[in-house]
């Protein structure tokens, strides 16, 4: 036996792989992505705006740079193509708690069980490499297909932030979920 | 006068960012490898990532010396092909002051490890340390989990001299880091 | 009480504090012990030799960061209590948080105040710090072979040999072993 390890290799799942962005390569997916209005309004409260390739590349170099920031590419297994990305971000290291958010860019993988695993991988990263303590994730009360991925990769509502994202004439509710490690760490036996 | 960088199968080189990014860039899309290989937390790098690196490397040159290990391709005539990437060493840290260095390799892919590379990659290091950068003594640093490594090392002479205790967390549970170390007087000239 | 904290004070100690170092008010006492050689040669394995002004500013900013804080470097200036002395100054540095393991380093360059308690009180100020704040699960620490007085104190702060690396300096044409030492927070009492 070489090691005593338990993950052969922590960045593969059952439908996807973590990978790296890749400023060369990827930029223009993901700014096709930006180009879907209903892509954009789901990830977060920033006005949805179109991304030309060029911004991308810059946002995607910008991010490696950041120590704390740890962004993942999502990658199918079978046929290796790029549909999303999930990225953690664990800023103060004296807490040990971790902030995740993921995207699903190609809309054909929505609702398929590739976020789960996304998310899966994402949280065994989080707490079998980085060792937090707990990890933190906010979405949209009206997203209930996230809700219930996010329910399915461990993750608990926490609570509701009212009246958060102002859209389509509404206010609409944010809710903050969390999953602690122990609670993980229970769920996978 | 001995050849330094060469063996029977083995090159210690440059690394080249053009050839070499997308390769290194694939090593790093496996985690078990970074995880024997590494500490810090196991991060997949792109090609341009990886040849930021190469150009940081550069930069801390005069501290730490980083090595390509080529698998040399020597036909049955004309010149010897530029060599398959197979992996990495370096000596690190170096103190020249006081004549210490640490030391590091790895062969990235599980088909090329058992084949005697990395036996001759020490060969080639621990002369090129001692015979070439007249260094007095060289440190390992591996997490206890890397049952390979400990072998590895052992056999080569090195001996343990520092435990950490429970210093390296991954996969729920906690390691010792183990520190080995090879003094010159030590060292078994071949 | 306003508030549920168990340790209030935390950078108070009996003898000493622990204070943000400041290149400009520090700046004569820094002077002064890094033209002391038996300090240097106690608290650092360059080759020691006397220090700038401009380099020790320079130093300074290097470890505490230049445009914002280091976030893995925790460093201090230690004042005595009594007169509010600068007195030395001592630092946490983690390599990877995910390993919640520091590196701790001290030196007191004023040497009225070598082997009467001020090192240690100020070590354990260091490792509450490490243990409460940072909640770090083990301090690590290198020692010079030759600096006997100062592993005796670690030792009285809990710390214990977890080996040495052999013939790691060489000074005054002899080798010497770093000796390593650790912590772990199990082990942590606070005194």
């Amino acid at each position: 036996m070489d090691s005593e390890l338990i993950h052969a290799n922590l960045f593969h799942g059952a439908l996807v792989r973590l990978a790296a962005m890749d400023p060369d390569q990827d930029p223009a997916a993901v700014a096709r992505w930006f180009g879907d209005s209903d892509f954009a309004r789901l990830l977060d409260s920033d006005p949805a705006r179109p991304h030309s390739a060029k911004q991308e590349k810059a946002d995607m170099e910008r991010r490696a740079e950041q120590a704390y920031g740890f962004p993942f590419a999502i990658r199918t297994l079978e046929g290796d193509k790029l549909i999303g990305f999930v990225s953690l971000w664990a800023r103060n290291g004296a807490s040990a708690e971790g902030w995740v958010g993921i995207g699903l860019g190609e809309r054909d993988y929505w609702g398929k069980g590739y976020g789960t695993d996304a998310m899966r991988l994402l949280l065994r990263y989080a707490f079998h490499e980085l060792n937090l303590a707990r990890v933190s994730l906010e979405a949209f009360a009206h997203n209930t297909r996230a809700i219930r991925s996010y329910e399915k990769a461990g993750l608990q509502i926490e609570g509701l932030q009212r009246q958060w994202e102002g859209r389509d004439g509404e206010r609409r509710d944010v809710v903050s979920m969390g999953v602690l490690r122990e609670e993980w760490e229970a769920a996978q036996g | 006068m001995t050849q330094l960088f060469v063996s029977d199968h083995i090159r210690l080189d440059a690394f080249d960012p053009e050839k070499d990014a997308a390769v290194e860039s694939a090593w790093t899309h496996e985690a078990e490898f970074l995880r024997l290989a590494d500490l810090g937390p196991a991060r997949p790098l792109s090609p341009p990532q990886v040849k930021k690196k190469y150009e940081q490397q550069e930069k801390e040159a005069d501290k730490n010396y980083h090595f390509a290990l080529r698998l040399r391709e020597v036909p049955a005539e004309g010149p010897e092909g530029p060599g398959r990437l197979i992996g990495f060493a370096r000596l690190y840290w170096i103190d020249w002051y006081h004549g210490a260095a640490m030391l590091a390799l790895g062969i990235a892919a599980p088909a090329d490890r058992g084949q005697g590379y990395g036996t001759e990659v020490m060969g080639l290091l621990l002369r090129y340390a001692f015979d070439e950068c007249s260094l007095h003594r060289l440190s390992a640093l591996m997490p206890a989990y890397n049952l390979g490594a400990i072998r590895f090392f052992e056999r080569h002479g090195f001996a343990l001299e520092v435990r950490r205790r429970q210093a390296v967390a991954r996969d729920g549970r906690r390691w010792d880091a183990l520190q080995y170390g090879l003094l010159r007087e030590e060292w078994r000239k071949p | 009480m306003q508030t549920e904290l168990t340790q209030s004070q935390l950078l108070t100690g009996a003898l000493t504090r622990l204070c943000a170092p400041d290149a400009e008010q520090d700046l004569a006492a820094l002077r002064a012990w890094s033209r002391d050689a038996e300090f240097l040669r106690l608290f650092g394995s360059n080759p020691v030799r006397p220090w700038t002004d401009a380099g020790l500013k320079k130093e300074l900013e290097e470890v505490l960061g230049k445009d914002e804080p280091n976030p893995n470097v925790f460093a201090f200036h230690i004042r005595a209590l009594e007169g509010d002395r600068l007195i030395g100054m001592c630092d946490l540095a983690v390599d990877h948080w995910a390993h919640r393991e520091a590196w701790a380093a001290i030196g007191l360059g004023d040497r009225d105040y070598w082997g009467k308690g001020y090192g240690t009180d100020a070590m354990q100020l260091l490792l509450r710090y490490a243990f409460q704040e940072l909640n770090l699960w083990r301090v690590s620490l290198g020692v010079f072979g030759y600096n006997t007085r100062a592993q005796r104190s670690y030792e009285k702060c809990g710390f214990t040999v977890e080996g040495a690396v052999r013939h790691r300096l060489r000074r005054d044409d002899q080798r010497w072993d770093m000796v390593m030492m650790g912590l772990l927070r199990e082990e942590w009492k606070e005194t």
